[in-house]
């Protein structure tokens, strides 16, 4: 009997399948371990932003409003002028600078915050740069200091915000009513909460952060703010009626029946617990007014990375108790069980 | 001789892979168990056209955990993946909107102020059918309770 040297085709196979098996061991590995780089980077910008607030603390006595506009108060409770009656009668859309802006300067980005003009008003969304204000044209640029790398869509060309202050936390009764027992709105519910450290003219301190700084939100990553294709080059082409693109600069927005707390968010429904997907052509459903409000997440496994008040950073699990996390979102829950949080 | 040895390896070969492939897919399960939530949803006997339900572990009854999430369309809701109920006792939230956009209102306008109501959930996939009534029925405030004479 003749035999052949070298290999059969079922050992090459066996080999081959061998291989196989251990590139497909160390790809999750790979990927997992590339991943872990990209969240540190990300809790990296949380921190800077969150030392940007102490620092304005320092200067100003106070944390930054969580947006500034004409309205008088929270943007929460019955009767409220979240239905954009600005005293005076008149109506408006746009506001101030939010706090993204005013911490600007407290994070070494002084040209950038002197390249607005702090007085005139800031818009809030695409369907509103038809405005006079001049900010319309130096909104809507990107930041990257507020972009988190997990997040696909946080592009170098594009103006979206990874990083939403916390507005309060809690059930959605637990704001506002109207007609229907919707917040804010005849119409479609919103989520306006004045119970955390950041909302409308919001000037809260430290000694007002009752549940300890280490225990509250300060700042959360989001995955959710609205944006279709908001690369610079598309949001200057937009029409006004397109989807209503945000950037990391927007105002709150102020208009009969249509407020939106943009840039700011509540511990109301669990981390991650939204299909919404703001970067899905023609995803204009209704989850876009509510889910970006009330909603935090992250695209790292299992929950998003949260900034607390003394401006530590950790990591919220999305099985975290959901009484405990809307206690999180609160300033002064007068809860003893924080949970650990 | 030769084939024999081989169709050995090969086997060897396949168990081998079959352990490491099983090994690598067992998810890790974190926080307590959740279980997918499904039904329908009515408003005054009819269908809700679009909507969101929340089931919220009732605290006040000794329950806790995450809360199951789900969209409602069509009048059926199904919890997302991942984001099921515990089992135990449940307030559940549900708001509905009547599915003609109009403007920003991209679901409609809402059929009704947002409806709570309490379910007792199983450790288990579950079906659920929720019925909202045209008029939530709240007693008074300050009303007696039948069968108890007022002072």
């Amino acid at each position: 009997m003749q035999r052949h040297r070298g290999f059969t085709l079922v050992e090459l196979l066996v080999v081959i399948a061998i291989i196989g098996v251990l590139v497909g061991l160390l790809l999750p590995a790979v990927q997992a371990a590339r991943e872990s780089s990209r969240r540190s980077a990300c809790s990296n910008k949380l921190k800077q932003l969150a030392l940007a607030m102490h620092t304005y603390h320092d200067a100003r006595g106070a944390f930054p409003a969580g947006g500034v506009t004409k309205v008088t108060d929270p943007l929460t409770g019955s009767g409220s002028s979240c239905l954009g009656n600005v005293p005076g009668g008149a109506v408006s859309k746009d506001g101030g600078p939010p706090w993204s802006v005013l911490i600007l300067p407290f994070m070494g980005d002084q040209p950038r915050y002197d390249a607005y003009s702090i007085n005139a008003p800031f818009i809030p969304t695409t369907w509103e740069l038809t405005g006079t204000s001049p900010n319309c044209q130096k909104q809507f640029k990107p930041n990257g200091n507020f972009q988190c790398p997990s997040d696909k869509n946080s592009r170098a060309d594009a103006c979206n915000s990874n990083y939403f202050a916390c507005q309060g936390g809690g059930p959605y009764s637990a704001q506002t009513s109207s007609a229907l027992g919707y917040a804010c709105m005849s119409v479609a519910p919103r989520v306006f909460f004045d119970n955390g450290i950041f909302y409308n003219n919001s000037k809260i301190r430290v000694k007002d952060v009752l549940d300890g700084t280490s225990h509250v939100a300060l700042i959360g990553e989001t995955k959710y703010m609205p944006h279709q294709d908001y690369s610079a080059a598309t949001v200057a082409a937009s029409p006004p009626n397109g989807f209503p693109t945000q950037s990391w600069d927007s105002s709150l927005r102020v208009y009969t029946g249509f407020s939106v707390a943009v840039g700011l968010c509540a511990t109301m429904n669990g981390i991650n617990s939204s299909q919404f997907d703001p970067a899905v052509s023609n995803n204009f459903s209704g989850e876009y007014l509510s889910t970006p409000q009330s909603t935090f997440g992250s695209n790292h496994p299992g929950g998003a990375q949260f900034a607390t008040a003394d401006g530590a950073t950790t990591f919220v699990s999305e099985s975290i108790s959901l009484s405990l996390y809307r206690n999180f979102g609160a300033r002064a829950s007068a809860k003893t069980d924080k949970g650990g949080l | 001789m030769t084939t024999g040895a081989a169709r050995e390896r090969s086997r060897v070969g396949v168990v081998v892979a079959a352990i490491l492939i099983a090994g690598g897919c067992s998810a890790r399960q974190e926080g307590p168990q959740r279980f997918a939530v499904s039904g329908q949803i009515t408003f005054d006997g009819k269908p809700v056209p679009a909507g969101r339900i929340t089931l919220e572990p009732d605290t006040a009854a000794g329950n806790s955990g995450p809360a199951g999430y789900g969209n409602i369309i069509a009048g059926r809701f199904t919890t997302y993946p991942r984001m099921g109920a515990v089992a135990g006792p449940h307030v559940v939230r549900i708001s509905g909107f009547d599915g003609v956009p109009a403007g920003e209102m991209v679901e409609g306008k809402p059929l009704f102020a947002e409806y709570m109501t309490k379910v007792e959930l199983p450790a288990k996939a579950a079906t659920v059918d929720f019925e909202v009534p045209r008029i939530p029925v709240k007693p008074a405030k300050g009303a007696a309770p039948p069968g108890k004479p007022q002072p």
